[in-house]
């Protein structure tokens, strides 16, 4: 899918500000220094996934970037988002990209997801398998993937329609996104088991980030 | 937290979120969760054939003591049944035939022997009402469990002259509660609205807190059946809904499945002819057009009768 075609209706709360990302690659790339890419892996334990560990020391650096890991620590998962995150912030990252610390990656993981940014995606995520079933995500199956977008509806989505109360209240307005529709595809709630995104995203956002 | 923030990228940075669905990510636990695992399940809803379908027999608090049960295991004292069996129900409610809906019936039956779901002062206003108005009920109850509200109306009302109970539980049909002569609780062998003849002539329909228990559809299946019967007068008590409620139920431990509200009702009500007679909440009552006839003149005796002690 196109990247730059017309958004398909996500709400607006009228003082967001679009941010054009085009512009601000752009601007980035004219600069003397390379582009600085951040590895956010949120962990407490001492003892890691040995397997998780080999698979993110194979990872590919882009080339072009300046990629560096940061590993966010802290008692609760929102913490060590937060911890990661403001790490990368304040090496001067402009591009963020969490990764989950027990699961397995594609060497190219890195490459891949800059290359989707560079071609006009403003954050992307990948869909992984969860571990087990989870009873009140409807239409999950057991060790499914799971990303979910709001069902399509007359004035664009069902959000639109019908005020949101999350996924206990209305199951029936969502729909888990099929890997089987396409590569690139639109969505609105995702885990950040891998998720990138990029500096102006959190310098809009109101802290906490995570909570 | 990080679905919230997924969220946030785009109503508070603006952002356009996408899932590049081409990169394959493998899920660490014991072992790695890839993509085929999801397959290797995806008949994990469908039984072996030939296999007791009592979905909650392996349950662990099904057999508290053994894992190994020559008849069907009794719960624990308390024990409940997982939100997860209700879910089911309610995404596999409108494919199941009827004798599975008969078999959680017979589960639930297991942990929760006791329904006594109706509120015996709206019910005795309404059955007041009638009487008054010279009806003789004959009643038609759907869903009346073991009787209990049977039991207590026969008591207190004379001039009953039937009580139906069509109940789908054949377990609780088995062990009523009800010895009045008055009482014919039945299991039918398929859906009410499919089966005939049906147990007549009755005048009164009671769905106490069953009517949540169906969807919309079958509630218009139901009266279209009924219709046919000569119901004249209809009790209905629906707890949880509102005017325009649109529920999905999630996480109640209970089979309602009713997606609509009053409002919806009513006019599915009135499309068979039923007129609203009294409301109060959860407990309305309602009339076909020769019982709102029947009330009516009641009333107006009992103006005239009124009048005439004052004159």
């Amino acid at each position: 899918m196109d990247p730059q075609e017309q958004d398909d209706g996500t709400p607006t709360n009228g003082a967001t500000r679009r941010i054009d990302m085009d512009a601000i690659f752009a601007q980035r790339h004219r600069e003397p220094r390379a582009p600085k890419l951040a590895v956010i892996w949120p962990w407490q334990s001492p003892f890691v996934y040995t397997r998780c560990m080999e698979s993110m020391l194979h990872l590919q650096h882009p080339a072009g970037y300046e990629t560096d890991v940061f590993r966010g620590s802290g008692w609760s998962p929102a913490l060590r988002h937060l911890h990661g995150c403001e790490q990368a912030y304040s090496w001067g990252a402009d591009y963020f990209v969490i990764l989950g610390a027990d699961q397995l990656y594609e060497p190219d993981l890195l490459c891949r997801l800059v290359a989707r940014l560079e071609s006009g995606f403003e954050a992307v995520a990948c869909m992984l398998p969860t571990r087990g079933f989870l009873a009140w995500n409807h239409g999950m199956k057991p060790f499914g993937k799971v990303a979910w977008r709001f069902k399509a509806s007359s004035e664009g989505m069902q959000a639109l329609a019908r005020q949101y109360h999350g996924q206990a209240v209305d199951p029936d307005m969502l729909e888990i996104i099929d890997p089987a529709d396409g590569d690139m595809q639109r969505c609105h709630f995702v885990g950040s088991g891998v998720l990138v995104f990029r500096r102006e995203h959190l310098e809009a956002i109101k802290k906490p980030w995570f909570y | 937290m990080d679905t919230r923030f997924s969220w946030r990228l785009q109503w508070e940075a603006g952002a356009t979120l996408w899932v590049d669905t081409s990169i394959t990510v493998k899920h660490l636990h014991i072992f790695a969760i890839d993509d085929t695992f999801s397959e290797r399940f995806a008949d994990w809803a469908v039984p072996h054939p030939g296999v007791d379908l009592d979905i909650c027999q392996y349950l662990p608090t099904a057999m508290p003591h053994s894992t190994v049960a020559d008849e069907a295991p009794q719960p624990a004292p308390h024990a409940t049944l997982p939100s997860s069996f209700f879910e089911r129900y309610r995404a596999e409610y409108a494919t199941m035939p009827y004798s599975e809906h008969q078999k959680v019936y017979a589960i639930i039956e297991r942990y929760y022997p006791g329904q006594c779901h109706y509120d015996a002062k709206a019910i005795v206003v309404f059955l007041d009402g009638l009487c008054a108005a010279g009806v003789v009920p004959a009643v038609l109850e759907l869903g009346g469990w073991k009787g209990e509200l049977a039991k207590e109306m026969l008591a207190r009302f004379p001039d009953i002259i039937v009580w139906h109970n069509i109940e789908i539980c054949q377990e609780a049909v088995a062990k009523s509660v009800c010895a009045d002569t008055r009482y014919h609780p039945k299991t039918l062998p398929d859906f009410f609205w499919r089966y005939r003849p049906l147990p007549g002539p009755v005048n009164t329909l009671v769905l106490s807190h069953v009517v949540e228990h169906m969807r919309a559809e079958d509630f218009s299946r139901v009266l279209a059946h009924v219709a046919t019967l000569g119901i004249q007068h209809i009790y209905l008590d629906i707890p949880h809904i509102t005017e325009t409620s649109e529920k999905a139920w999630q996480g109640w431990t209970n089979t309602h499945v009713l997606e609509v509200g009053w409002k919806r009702l009513e006019e599915i009500l009135t499309a068979y002819g039923y007129s609203p007679v009294s409301s109060d909440g959860a407990q309305r009552t309602y009339a076909s057009a020769q019982g709102v006839a029947t009330l009516a003149e009641e009333r107006c005796h009992a103006v005239c009768e009124v009048v005439d002690a004052t004159v």
